[in-house]
């Protein structure tokens, strides 16, 4: 077989070729069937790619408005940058923006946010914005511009970072528990029939059918249908999802691994009870779980056994 | 203040992305067959349109300063294809690391699953993402967006002769990581 330069075949099949280069490139083919072979060979390839043309699903223009609504909000930052004039056209381009919207959503319903797997971070109508942990879906009541609340329900984790209206109070339905905030920062996650709440900045109202609190920074409530329990915030854990950084202070190894299990989806199991209040001081910062167990491994001194059901630490 | 990206060759338009609305037209331009690149990378349409965002969030914080060498699109599609691949890298890790703590089977992606394909197809899918840079988006061009060489090469500010070159390269590549299947393909191929 006798090989000819590849470009040219390439060109003969997509339809780049001039008559002189198909003429060679037909000489050749007729010389040998080994090369027809590899001709087809090359064909099939470029013919397969048609399959995996990707469908066009999106809406350009939504996508859009959703870049916008993300730079709007990191815009505001860095204010010493721009001039005077930008920002004030910035905000009657924002202005503009947010009346389109909201007119066009007295038309529309709701607007659902969803994260799979991946974690996300948007920016809500009001100018919140929201990082969705994975599995998590959070939907935004739509409505007249003027009514009384912001209204959202979630299902999963979210943090949430409220833009301060005092005139619209910004109220989370999260399972059988009811959170209301005027403007702060706050961590919700879901599980089960419990919703866990803490806070970073500002203030926020939890409510069940029976009782109600206010949780502070710092402070973290953890409630069902019939009880609100309060407790200080120990550990930065909660923030791992957005981080990516596993921070221990005088972490007990038992707390730390219940927080493994949960975040890589396994099974670790501690055989000797002596080493569950065995502290650890660290910070994880976007290590797979292999690394960590080596270094719990070698920090406690203890043996990590795999099996296909679960880790042992002993 | 103001720089201007030109395209070298003078029927395309340049584009200032430096004003708001010179931006918003280059994502407007871009944003779609941006999204088929990402999506034929990662198979996943809300990581398709993650990474494309994040390409053009990142160029918004830098529009009044970016100093792009080649043209715009090239910027855009180069940016795109490395963001799909950092994507893939963090998918890899994790597939690898459930299934060494879990013993579990292989991960398989659940779009390609459903996808109605046979098998070179599935295969081609993911070989395509094992091409370099340069040749993935020359092959991008000229096979999903089905430009004609010499429109490759005047968007990307390249060659012609290396638009062909790339494009030979491609399909050479996709070949060898294809070898073991193409007999079978060929065959069925004859006895239709």
């Amino acid at each position: 077989m006798k090989t000819l330069n590849d470009d040219l075949l390439v060109k003969v099949i997509i339809g780049e070729a001039t008559e002189e280069e198909i003429r060679q490139v037909d000489e050749w083919l007729a010389a040998d069937t080994d090369h027809r072979k590899y001709f087809t060979g090359l064909e099939k390839i470029w013919e397969a790619g048609t399959v995996l043309k990707a469908e066009e699903d999106v809406d350009v223009d939504k996508a859009w408005a959703r870049f916008r609504a993300r730079t709007a909000q990191k815009t505001t930052f860095h204010p010493q940058k721009r001039r005077w004039w930008m920002a004030v056209a910035a905000a009657v381009l924002l202005a503009t923006g947010v009346w389109v919207w909201s007119v066009s959503r007295q038309q529309s319903h709701d607007l659902i946010f969803t994260a799979e797997t991946l974690i996300k971070t948007d920016t809500l109508p009001d100018g919140s914005t929201v990082t969705l942990n994975q599995n998590s879906v959070l939907k935004y009541s739509g409505g007249p511009a003027g009514k009384k609340y912001r209204e959202v329900t979630l299902q999963g984790e979210a943090f949430f970072d409220v833009q301060p209206d005092r005139s619209r109070p910004f109220i989370i339905s999260a399972g059988e528990t009811k959170i209301t905030v005027l403007g702060t920062s706050f961590n919700v996650k879901i599980r089960g029939r419990k919703t866990e709440v803490i806070v970073e900045s500002g203030l926020v109202q939890v409510e069940n059918t029976r009782q109600i609190a206010r949780v502070k920074p710092g402070e973290k409530i953890t409630a069902d249908s019939l009880l609100l329990e309060k407790h200080p915030v120990k550990d930065e854990f909660y923030r791992y999802y957005r981080t990516g950084k596993l921070v221990c202070k005088d972490t007990p190894l038992q707390e730390l691994v219940t927080h493994l299990n949960e975040i890589y989806q396994v099974n670790i199991e501690i055989e000797n009870p002596a080493l569950h209040h065995k502290k650890i001081n660290t910070v994880f910062d976007h290590l797979p779980l292999s690394e960590i167990l080596r270094v719990i491994s070698e920090t406690l001194q203890v043996k990590v056994i795999q099996t296909p059901a679960k880790i042992i630490l002993k | 203040m103001q720089r201007l990206i030109p395209y070298s060759v003078k029927e395309h338009p340049i584009e200032d992305i430096s004003s708001e609305t010179g931006f918003e037209q280059a994502y407007k331009t871009h944003f779609r067959p941006l999204y088929a690149y990402a999506r034929t990378m990662v198979r996943d349409s809300d990581a398709a349109e993650e990474i494309v965002q994040q390409v053009f969030f990142r160029l918004w914080e830098k529009r009044e300063a970016v100093d792009i060498k080649e043209t715009l699109k090239a910027y855009l599609y180069r940016s795109v294809f490395h963001g799909s691949m950092n994507y893939l890298k963090h998918l890899k890790v994790k597939e690898t690391h459930a299934r060494q703590v879990m013993n579990e089977t292989p991960y398989e992606n659940p779009v390609l699953q459903n996808l109605e394909a046979g098998e070179l197809e599935k295969r081609l899918s993911r070989v395509l993402a094992e091409l370099p840079e340069k040749c993935r988006t020359v092959f991008q061009l000229c096979r999903f967006e089905e430009l004609k060489y010499k429109e490759v090469a005047e968007q990307l500010n390249l060659p012609l002769k290396t638009v062909e070159n790339e494009m030979g390269k491609a399909l050479r590549l996709l070949r060898l990581s294809l070898a073991d299947l193409l007999p079978l393909v060929l065959l069925t191929f004859h006895l239709l």
